[in-house]
């Protein structure tokens, strides 16, 4: 059980986004309890990876508040939000975004390497993780050594490094093949059940949608919820 | 959940600078290339700045001095018995002692030069003071067979080897010089010392002061004291030596001819001061390049790892995070191109090392009368380019690229950092 989760671990108050000439995001509120699978589902363009980046404090909104593990984030600095990151949150990218000089293995302790930590520790935590997610044996592969399934298994391990109390995943099945894209959902899905981590999921497959435990839904900005 | 941040210090991570040193080895090789491209550049640019300016020191080093002073005068009316060449006209005992006393100068060697048209022959003599620090005395190094002069010898003179063989010459013979007899005691190589008043003999200075003083050939033109001489070698502090010159000059008037080291830059004429010029326009140009290209090279593999940097603030990292091991990351391309720089730089040196500069001596510097075979042949003294490494080279090389690209490095990742994660992830 995460010691780190509070009752709301995502809370969104009239929250709008604001560019030169459009608004992705308007008005949005709503709450995610701690342990919670939800997906936010939309059309391309409705503005979903920019709520994503926002209630995941990638980004700042122009207007509305946005607490995070009871936490006011449009009130920190970019480097508190790193540090807010580091401590709470995993992102698990529809481009992987791996580092390509670097093993699986360091893929996936990427994130401790500002931590002061024993690097057999770092190593141990993250071998842990691989062995989780299937890829034990893809220890030392370059990333481009692995397929896109591969891969993603590799970004979720690195997501889940940190123990984040919150996992934020953007289309994370988008690049994958439907068998493969299967396994990642079952395999999200399982963590979000066994380590009761609170799941925040972008896609617009409804059928993924199926999976969660609720569903919001985006248009124009706007967010309604099932 | 993971350790606290309070005290946690910023760390390089060994693993990911090796992995992006190593991983990337067009990125590397570029960076380390384009470092050391312009280290080697910038080292061989001032070593051989360095040879030049040493290049025009060695007429004058070799007799020991850094100034030369002659007077002209007017040409002799008549080549017979001893006579002053133009070019070396008297400088009295007190011109002398004012110049000696002149701010700067360490040192002053007085000497006598004259020609000799005694008895049907011609020879050039110089009268030397054997204890003299500077100037022709400098020739005890030289001395090929007998001995040098001492200042208690009477009538002895040093004749110079090639013309001596000419002439038949050897130790304990004796020649006629102003029409006094005076023994061989030693045979001198001049060449190997210096081109700059040269002679065929050479005599204690205070009988050639008697022998051209007593000269009615000199008398006709010119006024010389026992005490005067007409050519001086003065050593003098490097860095006034031109400050020096100018007061010398000031105090003899328009006839003086001083010379430096500037002077032979001079001589040089037209070709090297275009080479110089060159030179310098050659040198600004590598370092706006190095500016040019060092920091855009910088600037652009921040760039290009931008979406990567954007994964590092997503998972965590700090600003003074991802600045450190980039800042890192950037110390070892430069620091390694440095060092293959310098490697170049050096071979490239060494390989100029072997190109012979020939610096030409004026007539007027070792006269020989126009009318003799080979009298109106220009001297050089060839001088090898001394590319010799001083610190100042290896400092100004290696600081110029360390500043360059690690400020580049440091601007360009604090503005990718400022930035929220979430654009420099969607950064294309």
């Amino acid at each position: 059980m995460n010691e780190n989760r509070i009752n709301d671990a995502i809370a969104v108050q009239n929250v709008s986004k604001h560019f030169a000439t459009v608004s992705p995001v308007r008005d949005v509120s709503f709450q995610v309890t701690a342990g919670e699978f939800i997906t936010l589902l939309g059309p391309s363009g409705s503005g979903k990876s920019t709520l994503l980046g926002l209630v995941a404090g990638l980004e700042k909104p122009s207007e509305g508040s946005i607490r995070l593990q009871g936490r006011e984030i449009t009130e920190c600095s970019e480097d508190e939000l790193a540090l807010l990151r580091r401590d709470f949150v995993g992102f698990v990218f529809q481009a992987f975004h791996l580092i390509p000089t670097l093993s699986a293995l360091e893929n996936v302790s990427f994130p401790l390497y500002p931590v002061q930590m024993e690097t057999k520790e770092r190593q141990e935590r993250a071998m842990a993780l691989l062995e989780k997610v299937g890829l034990a044996d893809r220890a030392e592969h370059l990333p481009s050594r692995l397929s896109g399934g591969e891969r993603q298994r590799v970004a979720i391990a690195r997501a889940l490094v940190n123990e984040p109390a919150i996992l934020y995943c953007d289309e994370p099945t988008g690049n994958l093949d439907s068998a493969t894209g299967r396994e990642i959902l079952t395999l999200l899905s399982t963590l979000n059940q066994d380590r009761e981590v609170t799941l925040f999921m972008v896609t617009h497959d409804r059928d993924i949608a199926k999976l969660s435990h609720r569903s919001l839904f985006m248009h124009d900005g706007e967010v309604t919820e099932s | 959940m993971i350790k606290k941040h309070m005290g946690e210090e910023l760390m390089i991570n060994r693993k990911y600078l090796v992995s992006e040193l190593t991983g990337r080895r067009r990125r590397s090789a570029v960076n380390i290339g384009l470092v050391a491209l312009v280290v080697a550049v910038l080292v061989c640019i001032t070593m051989l700045a360095g040879a030049l300016e040493h290049a025009f020191q060695t007429p004058l080093s070799d007799i020991g001095a850094n100034i030369t002073v002659q007077m002209a005068g007017d040409v002799p009316e008549q080549m017979a018995g001893p006579v002053l060449p133009c070019s070396v006209a008297p400088i009295s005992d007190e011109q002398s002692r004012s110049i000696g006393v002149i701010p700067g100068i360490q040192n002053i060697s007085r000497a006598v030069l004259f020609w000799d048209f005694s008895d049907d022959t011609f020879q050039i003599v110089v009268g030397l003071q054997p204890t003299d620090r500077a100037g022709p005395a400098l020739l005890r190094a030289a001395v090929t067979q007998g001995r040098m002069l001492t200042e208690s010898d009477s009538f002895m003179a040093l004749a110079e080897t090639v013309w001596a063989e000419k002439a038949g010459l050897h130790p304990g013979d004796q020649v006629k010089i102003g029409g006094r007899a005076f023994t061989i005691v030693g045979m001198v190589d001049a060449s190997k010392i210096s081109r700059i008043g040269t002679a065929h003999l050479y005599i204690n200075l205070s009988e050639a002061r008697a022998i051209v003083a007593a000269a009615p050939g000199v008398a006709e033109i010119h006024s010389f004291g026992i005490k005067d001489s007409n050519l001086l070698f003065i050593q003098a502090e490097r860095d006034k030596a031109e400050a020096i010159a100018a007061k010398i000059k000031q105090l003899l008037g328009d006839k003086a001819s001083v010379s430096t080291p500037n002077s032979f830059k001079e001589l040089l004429g037209s070709l090297f001061t275009l080479t110089q010029r060159f030179s310098g326009m050659i040198s600004a140009m590598v370092f706006f390049l190095a500016v040019l290209l060092i920091s855009r090279n910088s600037a652009a593999a921040i760039r290009e790892r931008t979406r990567e940097i954007g994964t590092m603030k997503a998972v965590g990292w700090t600003g003074a995070d991802i600045r450190y091991q980039l800042f890192a990351e950037n110390f070892f391309y430069i620091a390694l191109g440095t060092i293959a720089g310098l490697l170049l730089g050096t071979i490239a040196a060494w390989a100029l090392s072997f190109v012979t500069i020939a610096i030409p001596i004026p007539w007027d510097m070792a006269p020989t009368p126009h009318f003799l075979p080979g009298g109106e042949q220009q001297l050089f003294r060839e001088v090898h380019l001394q590319m010799t490494p001083g610190l100042k080279v290896l400092l100004s090389a290696c600081l110029v690229p360390l500043v360059l690209g690690l400020a580049t490095v440091w601007s360009a990742s604090h503005s990718i950092t400022r930035l929220q994660t979430s654009e420099v992830l969607r950064y294309e």
